[in-house]
This record gives C-alpha cells, sequence and structure tokens, in this order.
C-alpha cells in the first residue's frame, strides 16, 4: 500500500517518469557552465514493476517487445495496449502473474486495441471484468496464457477470460481458461480462427465461438465446465452469419457444473451437461472428439427461438444449417438432463437420453440441419420443442446424410506467418 | 539542423522558465512537456489559474466524474478558427485546427481534515483571464494537443504546493475521502485510458474531443441567442453562421447518455461490438437497447433480460449498470467510482416514459 501511496505523489510522478531529453540536455549545459557536471542527479525510476510495465505498454513502439518479469504482480487498475505489432511477453503462464485481486478501477485485466500483437507466457488472475480483451484487431496471437478466477466457479467472476471480439486472424494455442462465469475462451464477432491445444475448465462455457467466420477448434481439453464447446449466433450484432466452424479432435469430458453465469446473459440458459452445443449456426464440422460423461447431451444442435427471447433483426437467421457430425466417441451421456423438459422425457422413457439433440425449430429450407454418421453411438432425439416437448421422435437414422468437408482455416489465415503444421 | 533548432528552442524555454513567468508558446514539433507550466497555457498564481492565450468554456452535458468540478479552456492557433462538421447520423462537432489545446483541469472544494466535497462548482465561461481556486482542490489537468498527426492526450498531476502540475503518464488512483467520512478512488487516467475515450473507431487509435460540439455549448448561455456558441460564433473562434440550438430533438436523458456513453457505444467505437447505440440521433429502439438482451455483458447484466425495458427501469440493465459501481459492472467503465445520482434518475425517468413491451418467456 506504501508504494502505491509514493507512486501517486505528483512529483515523484512527474519528474520519475522519463528522464527527458531535454531535461538532461539542459541539465548537462547549465551544469557544464558552472563546471560541476559530475553532480547530475540520476533519474528516478518508476516506483514498481507495475508502473514500468504499465508506461513501457505506452512507450513501446511498433514492432518491440514488452517483458512481464518472473513474479506475482498485483494491479489495482486494468491495463491497456493500443502499439500494433508488438509482443508482450511473460516467463510463463505460472511464473509471471497478473494478480488483479484488488482490482479497483476499469473492467478488463489487460485490453489490446491494435493489429499483429502476440501476447504469451502470463497470466492474469482475478480480474473483475474479463481477463484478456482484445478488441477490433487483425492478427492476434494468444500463447501459453493463463486466465484465471482463483476461488472456483462463481457468479462473481469475470465474463470471459481470453477474449478477442471483432478481429481477423487469431491463434489461441496452448493456453489455459478457469472459472469464467460466462465463457473462459470467447471468440465474438471474428473470422479466420484457430483455437488449439488450450485447456478450458470451470467455465460456464469453456470454449465459445460467437457470431464468427471459418474457426477450427481442436486438440483442447474441454472438462468440468457448464457446456464444453459452444458455437453460437446471436441476432442485433454487427457481425452476423456465423459458421464454417470445424470442432474436432477435443477431448471434451465431464460438463456438468452448475451453471453460474449471472442470469440474463445467453450462456445462462446452457444446461449443465452438454458437450458441445450449437446454436443458429451453419456449417459446422463436428468429428473425431473424444467425448464422456454429460448428463444432458453430448451433442446438442439448437435454434435461436428455443432460447424464447425476442429478436428485431431481418437478417438474422436463427436455425441451425449443416451440422455435420461425424466419427465422435460420444460415451456416457443424457442422463442426469438439466432442463425440466428433458428431465420428464427421460422420467417418461426410463432411458438415459441420446447424445444427439436437436431442438426441431426449422426454418424453410431444404438442406440439412444435422447430418450424423460413424459415431459410437447413432441415436438421436428431435425435441419438438416447436410443439411444447409434446411428440419427440427418437431415431437411430434420422439424421442419415453426409455432407462435403470444410476446408478449414491455414494458419496464415490466422495471421501467422508459419507453414501449416 | 531540426533537431538543434529544437534542442535550442527546449533550452532557451527552460532558461526563461527560471527568470520569467510567461514562457514561450511549447514547439507543436516538441513532446507535451514534463511540466505543465512549460505549455505556457495555464499558471497557478494564489487563488487562480491564470488562462493564456486562450478561453474558457463550459458544456451543457457533461461527463460524469465523481462530482469533481471541470474547468476547460481552449486555445487556437492565432489567426484560426474552429469549424462545425455536420455529421450524418447524429449531432455536428466541431473541428479543431492543428495547434488547438484544449484543457481540463479537475478541482473539489475542501472540506475540514483534508477531506472534499462532493459539490459540482458553478461553471465559469468567456473569455476569463483566470479560473478561481479559491478553496479548492486542484487534482489534474488533461490536455488534449492537436499535433499535426492528429490529437494527443496525457494528464499533469498538480503539486499545488510546487505550483505546477506533473506529466502522468501512467495514471494514478487518488485515494480521496469525502466530506462525510466515506472513501473513494479517483481515477487520473493513463494515456490509454484517455484514448479509451476519446479514441474514434474500434481501435481508438485516433483521438478527438468529445464535449464541446455546438449543440453542447449552445446549452450554456445568458439567452438563446446569448449562448456560448454564438459567443464563440461572434468572436470568429468558430467560423460557422448558423444559429445552433442546444440538444434540439431529444429528451434530456439523450443528451446525457451522448455525452455520457456515446464515446464508445456509437455503432463504430470500442463498444461497437455489444450492438448498443447510445448516440443523440440513434432512432432504432433495438439500437438503444429497447427489449435487445446483452451480448458479453457478463455481471453486467445484474440479473436482467433486456437493456431497455419500456416502463421498467428496475427492469433496464442500462439502469442498473448507470447505478453500480462495482468496476465489473458499472458503466461508464472508466471515470467515475461514484454513483451519478441525478443522472441515473434522469435516465430512469426516460425509460418511464417510453412506450413499449418486453414480456416473453424462455422455453428451457
Amino acid at each position: 500500500m506504501s508504494s502505491m501511496r509514493s507512486k501517486d505523489d505528483p512529483r515523484r510522478q512527474g519528474v520519475g517518469r522519463r528522464p527527458a531529453w531535454g531535461l538532461l540536455l539542459c541539465c548537462c549545459l547549465v551544469l557544464s557552465a558552472c563546471g560541476t557536471p559530475e553532480e547530475v542527479a540520476a533519474p528516478v525510476l518508476p516506483a514498481d514493476p507495475v508502473s514500468s510495465l504499465r508506461q513501457a505498454l505506452m512507450d513501446v513502439e511498433p514492432g518491440g517487445v514488452v517483458e512481464i518479469p518472473e513474479g506475482r504482480f498485483e494491479v489495482d487498475r486494468g491495463l491497456s495496449l493500443s502499439v500494433s505489432g508488438v509482443t508482450i511477453r511473460g516467463a510463463g503462464r505460472d511464473r509471471s502473474v497478473l494478480a488483479f485481486d484488488n482490482q479497483r478501477s476499469g473492467a478488463d485485466g489487460l485490453l489490446v486495441t491494435a493489429d499483429d500483437v502476440t501476447l504469451e507466457g502470463f497470466a492474469v488472475e482475478n480480474a473483475r471484468g474479463d481477463a484478456i480483451k482484445v478488441s477490433g484487431c487483425r492478427n492476434i496471437v494468444m500463447r501459453d496464457l493463463r486466465a484465471e478466477w482463483t476461488g472456483g466457479p462463481s457468479s462473481e467472476n469475470g465474463a470471459y477470460g481470453l477474449y478477442p471480439v471483432q478481429c481477423e486472424g487469431v491463434l489461441i494455442e496452448d493456453s489455459v481458461a478457469i472459472g469464467a462465469s460466462d465463457a473462459g475462451i470467447y471468440v465474438g464477432q471474428s473470422t479466420d480462427i484457430i483455437v488449439r491445444r488450450n485447456q478450458a475448465s470451470y467455465n460456464v462455457a469453456g470454449i465459445e465461438i460467437e457470431n464468427s467466420v471459418r474457426a477450427d477448434v481442436y486438440a483442447n481439453d474441454v472438462q468440468h465446465n457448464t457446456g464444453g464447446i459452444l458455437v453460437f449466433d446471436l441476432p442485433g450484432l454487427p457481425m452476423q452469419g456465423g459458421g464454417e466452424v470445424r470442432v474436432f479432435r477435443n477431448r471434451v469430458v465431464g460438463n456438468n457444473t452448475p451453471n453460474f453465469a449471472p442470469e440474463g446473459n445467453i450462456v445462462a440458459t446452457v444446461p449443465a451437461g452438454t458437450g458441445i452445443l450449437v446454436s443458429a449456426n451453419r456449417d459446422v464440422e463436428i468429428f473425431a472428439n473424444d467425448m464422456d460423461d454429460h448428463g444432458t447431451a453430448a451433442v446438442f444442435v439448437m435454434s435461436y427461438l428455443i432460447t424464447g427471447r425476442p429478436f428485431e433483426d431481418a437478417d438474422y437467421d436463427p436455425y441451425p444449417l449443416r451440422i455435420h457430425v461425424y466419427g465422435n466417441a460420444f460415451g456416457r451421456s443424457g442422463h442426469a438432463p438439466d432442463a425440466e423438459p428433458l428431465a420428464m422425457l427421460r422420467e417418461a422413457t426410463g432411458r438415459d437420453l441420446p447424445p444427439l439433440l436437436w431442438d426441431g425449430f426449422t426454418g424453410d429450407t431444404d438442406a440439412p440441419v444435422v447430418c450424423a454418421h460413424g459415431n459410437s453411438d447413432p441415436t438421436s432425439v428431435s425435441l419438438d420443442a416447436p410443439g411444447g416437448f409434446e411428440a419427440p421422435a427418437f431415431a437411430a437414422d434420422a439424421f442419415a446424410c453426409s455432407l462435403p468437408s470444410l476446408s478449414g482455416v491455414s494458419e496464415a489465415g490466422a495471421g501467422v506467418a508459419v507453414p501449416w503444421e | 539542423m531540426a533537431v538543434k533548432r529544437g534542442a535550442l528552442a527546449l533550452l532557451a524555454g527552460w532558461l526563461l522558465l527560471a527568470c520569467e513567468p510567461a514562457p514561450q508558446p511549447w514547439p507543436l514539433a516538441e513532446s507535451l512537456p514534463d511540466r505543465l507550466s512549460e505549455l505556457g497555457l495555464l499558471q497557478q498564481q494564489r487563488e487562480a489559474l491564470v488562462v493564456r492565450d486562450g478561453f474558457v468554456y463550459t458544456l451543457g452535458h457533461q461527463l460524469f466524474s465523481d462530482h469533481a468540478s471541470k474547468y476547460r479552456s481552449v486555445h487556437l492557433p492565432r489567426g484560426t478558427a474552429a469549424e462545425r462538421q455536420p455529421a450524418a447520423d447524429s449531432l455536428a462537432v466541431l473541428a479543431f485546427p492543428v495547434g488547438t489545446i484544449i484543457t481540463k483541469t479537475f478541482v473539489y472544494p475542501h472540506a475540514a481534515a483534508g477531506r472534499v466535497r462532493l459539490e459540482v462548482l458553478d461553471a465559469v465561461w468567456g473569455e476569463a483571464a483566470s479560473l478561481p481556486l479559491t478553496d479548492v482542490r486542484l487534482l489534474e489537468t488533461r490536455i488534449l494537443r492537436h499535433g499535426s498527426s492528429g490529437w494527443e492526450a496525457v494528464s499533469y498531476l498538480w503539486d499545488e504546493a510546487g505550483g505546477d502540475a506533473y506529466r502522468a503518464d501512467t495514471g494514478a488512483l487518488l485515494a480521496l475521502v469525502a466530506e462525510d467520512g466515506s472513501a473513494f478512488d479517483y481515477l487520473v487516467p493513463d494515456r490509454n485510458q484517455c484514448a479509451a475515450c476519446h479514441g474514434r473507431g474500434r481501435q481508438q487509435q485516433a483521438l478527438a474531443p468529445i464535449g464541446p460540439i455546438p449543440a453542447n455549448l449552445a446549452a450554456v448561455g445568458l439567452s438563446q441567442s446569448m449562448n456560448q456558441y454564438a459567443v464563440w460564433q461572434a468572436a470568429g473562434w468558430v467560423k460557422d453562421e448558423a444559429d445552433v440550438v442546444a440538444w434540439p430533438e431529444q429528451p434530456e436523458a439523450r443528451a446525457y447518455l451522448d455525452i455520457n456513453c456515446a464515446h464508445c457505444h456509437n455503432g463504430a467505437g470500442s463498444a461497437a461490438s455489444s450492438g448498443l447505440d447510445l448516440r443523440y440521433g440513434t432512432t432504432r429502439p433495438w439500437d438503444l437497447g429497447v427489449c435487445k438482451p446483452p451480448v458479453a455483458a457478463g455481471r453486467g447484466a445484474g440479473g436482467l433480460r433486456v437493456g431497455v425495458w419500456p416502463g421498467r427501469p428496475e427492469a433496464s440493465i442500462l439502469h442498473y449498470r448507470l447505478g453500480h459501481s462495482d468496476p465489473a459492472v458499472m458503466m461508464p467503465e472508466l471515470g467515475r467510482s461514484l454513483v451519478d445520482d441525478e443522472g441515473v434518475a434522469l435516465v430512469a425517468a426516460w425509460i418511464d416514459d417510453l412506450q413499449g413491451d418486453c414480456a416473453h418467456a424462455g422455453l428451457l
């Protein structure tokens, strides 16, 4: 506390902030005229590492690197970067920790509003709002980061862990997101996205791709969230028409944590025990995922209409379309549905629900809503949500069709100038 | 050669400062100085801040800043004037010429025992030569300068005893105590936080003034024809023949929302991803948040389902966030740690008067 107070001392701030050329030059000239150059006072440096970091984030030149030293640093105000081409680099996601436990100002831990930025090797803990938000960018790389609320799941936790929004070119890899009261890793209103080899747990949504186009979500370890991986399209946003999303080779297990999102948020409607949830997207490919233990469903395909929320967006298409689900190992699912109509359905049939659920809302189209084949369990149920869940249709081959594969996202597309692995 | 001349000018400035109270204007080519006095625009004398080569103005609607009083001055380069620029989908703005400097000084009236009074002082405007500092605590002066490559912003923290303010790029949180003994954090913004509000576009790279727009300047005055903007026109500080009316069309709450929210919530700004557009000219109810569900509000949604529920402020996220002071919940995100009760009441009354209903039910 005392060090923070001294930082607020205006004299110290002003003189210590920058050993400005003008000041040095002046002193030298004046002093040399007096013949005592040895007595030039050393400039006072910023008092603490957080002040130094804050200053460095503002003074860094495009293309420069800002280092975060090893250690745990208490930060009381949000940090931000608005210089393009910069790398912020720590000593590792468990070694360089920015701790916002006592954050008193600003909603984000770190806010980036710049292009071609790389964030790597540090953690943001216990931010009041979002941990790391990257807004309106081209080419963001987030690597070896950790966004965590360390007190476990709580509606008091911040909303998003790693949160690029309105970005063209997103790579999030080898990072960890824990405890977000909305989504651990959330990519919104963006294009050309790779999310791979991350660990997301104890969030409401582990990984969420929302109103975004062209995303590859693979090789992630997604456990103990309320919903594992969400692919959403919401109305009324500047960017619409989410789709071309591939979700593959992920380990999605035991996402049964009771929903702790603050009410009012869209993810507050996600039933606990949902492995992969697709809402109102088109062209989504879900394959080769290793799944198990989801009380509601392994894969749940739904329309925005099931939320019952109003929307006034003539351009918005609330229906899912061409959702291609194949070659997945579903494991156990449907044994503890976290939604009343689903729980009643299980009660009525005396059996666990099938792994693949569709709410039954259809738009005006001849294209298939879902195609499913080669999964560990071929059964599904169409819930008849439009008819008030009166006539659910169980089937073993309701979605017997196939769809062409999506082309996927190249690293170059996601803003990384190295060849595709 | 250019570098040498700059250094000489700098040296001259320093030497003059030592012996003379009125330094030369700070060169536009130089980055903003370490000490506010070096700018030569504001100088602290006993109980006043003397304003040189500029004019003092105030605004009809102001961003709420924890009840701090704000003194503003604008300094146009000699022989220049601002120009009114009509905007297609909102109110006209002013384009200030390169070299313009705008200052905003934050003060609180002193209370006993080092505390401050949360009372906004009488506004000062006109070609005043000084700003009254009688019995006030001088906190910071924020500078917006229109350089050759755009506006730049930085705040200076006052050392009252030393009679000068010092550049504070990294900002500060000042622990203040109100007269009633309640403590609050006063935020001096860091440079990036200046841009968070003053920046235009998604990346907030291009800064601009927010408050001094014709409609907001015209909201102050002795009469409609003798309003502050008319004074600017008559004095030639602004090139514009038009009769400008203060906040002409909408309820007062819309002006409040424009000034306090629309620097981010404007359809193209940093809050564009929310889909909420609170500019004065916005007409679509959905864009204003009416019956619109939250997008990424997190705890800010407060368990409420829509941004604005006509007739029901208590069911409206907009009202909830304005009335909160938790950094994770409150709006605006920056620049206050207290609640603007009057502003909240104004917005509540506006929501109360809106027609419509957002009733709906979820299936799951």
